[in-house]
């Protein structure tokens, strides 16, 4: 199979949510703008979506943030991974702590891609 | 029961892959000349090995005392003289050794479901952070095994503690070995890294933009070929 008729690569999707410290909405969302997506996206992590939860801006609601990054596949994960040791990104990830109480990172899939996932890890079974 | 011992050896520098080979093979009949030795293997590691050695070498011993005086041996010969106070054949080997680790796993899980295997076998070295809460530890040692059931490639596997108790060969900046044996390369560099277990659930250990990370990023992902199962070796008794 050449590559222009290479099969398309299911899409891995990465979950980061934050919870905000008070506040801190604009100064965290700067920060990850100008600090984190650009070398993020060079690494092959796309910015898909950011959401506010709950949308309001009413005093003494806590805020979450959830953004929502795409890379190509398990070949575009693994690329991800390979740049992401790096002073910088450490840096950014403890320069967090000024503008979120806490966080999680997951990856996802669509329920659709979840068998082509399984078979990739049991092609050689 | 038998007890064996993991090295990782790194060879002289400009030592070519011929020699390497011829290394091995000397390695592999030398290593049955350590007292109480019964099994000596030897293989190169792959070009896609990172963080080690040359080479891993798997060494097994049928009694505790024949480990316990090996153990004394190299502790006396430091890191660069190993070879050297190990008896006069693996003495000859010693001028082209720059450097060895060696250490004792301790079983956590196991399994080996081909027990006569000529393939690959991959040994990583990684280490726990010190400080690490010890409730994120445990779920680490007893998620790490899911890898061996969502990646039918891996025939044979151990997931270890390094000994830190006496006797142990040294002080290693290591903690745990997570090895496995494949039939093919393909079974280690296409299937298991594509696991979405591995990749969606083990890595986050590993991976330092996680903040469940409690793994060392400095690692030693060491794959060689296996002309028989070391893993096998506990089962043969």
């Amino acid at each position: 199979m050449s590559a222009a008729q290479a099969e398309p690569v299911d899409p891995i999707f990465v979950l980061d949510e934050f919870r905000l410290k008070t506040g801190m909405l604009e100064p965290f969302l700067e920060a990850m703008e100008s600090r984190y997506r650009p070398d993020a996206e060079a690494r092959g992590q796309t910015l898909i979506h950011t959401w506010v939860t709950p949308p309001t801006t009413t005093e003494g609601v806590a805020l979450e943030v959830l953004l929502v990054w795409r890379l190509e596949g398990v070949p575009g994960f693994w690329r991800m991974r390979s740049q992401n040791s790096t002073d910088e990104v450490a840096a950014w990830w403890s320069d967090c702590e000024a503008w979120i109480e806490s966080r999680t990172r997951r990856f996802a899939a669509s329920p659709g891609a979840m068998s082509g996932f399984e078979s990739l890890g049991r092609r050689n079974a | 029961m038998t007890i064996r011992i993991v090295g990782q050896v790194s060879l002289v520098e400009a030592t070519s892959a011929g020699e390497k080979q011829e290394f091995v093979r000397a390695l592999c009949e030398s290593g049955m000349s350590i007292e109480g030795a019964i099994s000596s293997h030897a293989g190169v590691h792959t070009e896609s090995s990172v963080g080690g050695g040359d080479l891993t070498w798997d060494l097994r011993f049928s009694e505790e005392d024949a480990v316990e005086d090996f153990c004394e041996r190299v502790k006396h010969a430091g890191e660069g003289g190993i070879f050297g106070a190990l008896g006069a054949e693996l003495a000859l080997l010693a001028p082209r050794v720059s450097s060895v680790e060696l250490a004792i796993p301790e079983a956590i899980r196991g399994h080996v479901g081909v027990p006569g295997l000529v393939g690959i076998k991959r040994t990583l070295w990684l280490r726990v952070l010190p400080g690490t809460d010890p409730a994120a530890s445990e779920r680490f040692e007893a998620e790490t095994p899911m890898l061996a059931a969502a990646v039918p490639a891996i025939r044979n596997w151990q997931w270890s503690r390094i000994r830190v108790a006496a006797p142990n060969p040294m002080t290693t900046r290591w903690t745990h070995l997570w090895e496995q044996e494949f039939e093919t390369l393909a079974g280690l560099e296409s299937d298991y890294m594509a696991s979405p277990c591995h990749w969606g659930v083990v890595d986050r250990w590993f991976d330092p933009e996680m903040p469940d990370r409690i793994v060392d990023l400095w690692l030693a992902h060491l794959a060689c070929p296996a002309t028989e199962s070391v893993l096998g070796w506990q089962a043969a008794g």
